[in-house]
């Protein structure tokens, strides 16, 4: 019996040590990169959605649906974080991956994606453009303001 | 009315919650630099700045569902070790780390136990691989995807 509390004992040491290490692990070395230093100011007096895209002429493959911007709107007087996955280094990697070499931000006014939806506003050219080389973003310290 | 769903949402001692699995935060090491990860068992692991990001959480939440449904001997010896080796080799920009089965696989599970929501960041958390040249792309024969 003492033998076999031993047993259990040595069995719980070694899953407690494992989940530490795998922790340990985790913490240093991660499994989902990205990158999260682009942030999106809103200094207007509307609500609003932003989207990026690889070319400075957004494309409807590249949409998400109506829902997920009105979902993730930005407020008046609110700075939100965009996270680009897979790298730390993810919003470099996608200015380097556009057509012209920039980071082409699209915003979108959550009133009109109400009344329309996204990929009507997109048709139809509704929205404004921001587009950013990486050494702007870089002096700008990322931090993008929409007036 | 009294949700009976799993509790989302923080407690009054500080601890938070996403579905139910304790969500942890910390900036030590690779997750303070941008990067998350999740052990069934154990937790979420996210920067404390995506604490409440639900885009992000529901991908890691993904991975829970991959050790539900597939057994944490699966996730812990097939998952994590190609997971991990994707993320580092997309973490330098070789490939598209949610091309690789074990990422798009968690978007499509955790996808489908919203309820395929239209909210969904398709385009940052794909439910199918996005670039073929990975050599990860396709889960092995024995796991199961059928909805």
């Amino acid at each position: 019996m003492k033998e076999l509390c031993y047993m259990n004992n040595l069995n719980f040491n070694i899953t407690l040590k494992s989940i530490h290490i795998l922790i340990f692990n985790l913490i240093l070395s991660g499994c989902d990169y990205y990158d999260g230093r682009l942030e999106v100011q809103n200094t207007t007096s509307h609500e609003i959605a932003v989207e990026t895209f690889l070319d400075s002429i957004p494309t409807l493959s590249e949409l998400n649906k109506t829902e997920y911007y009105l979902q993730n709107s930005i407020s008046p007087g609110e700075t939100e974080r965009l996270i680009e996955m897979g790298s730390t280094k993810g919003w470099i990697f996608r200015i380097e991956k556009s057509k012209n070499n920039r980071l082409n931000l699209f915003v979108f006014q959550i009133d009109s994606l109400k009344k329309y939806g996204v990929d009507s506003l997109v048709s139809l050219g509704i929205y404004d453009k921001y587009i950013f080389s990486q050494q702007e973003l870089d002096s700008k310290n990322w931090k993008v303001v929409i007036e | 009315m009294i949700s009976t769903g799993p509790f989302t949402g923080s407690l009054a001692d500080g601890t938070s919650y996403f579905e139910g699995v304790r969500v942890h935060t910390t900036e030590v090491g690779a997750i303070g630099n941008g990067a998350a990860g999740t052990l069934p068992g154990v937790g979420i692991f996210v920067n404390p700045k995506d604490k409440y990001n639900i885009n992000l959480l529901r991908h890691e939440f993904g991975h829970i569902l991959q050790a539900r449904e597939w057994g944490n001997d699966f996730f812990y010896g097939t998952i994590v070790p190609i997971s991990l080796m994707s993320a580092d080799a997309a973490n330098n920009g070789s490939w598209d780390h949610h091309s690789t089965w074990t990422e798009w696989t968690a978007n499509l599970l955790s996808w489908r136990y919203f309820g395929k929501p239209a909210d969904w960041d398709i385009n940052t958390y794909p439910i199918y691989p996005v670039q073929y040249s990975n050599i990860f792309v396709y889960p092995p024969n024995s796991i199961n995807l059928r909805d």
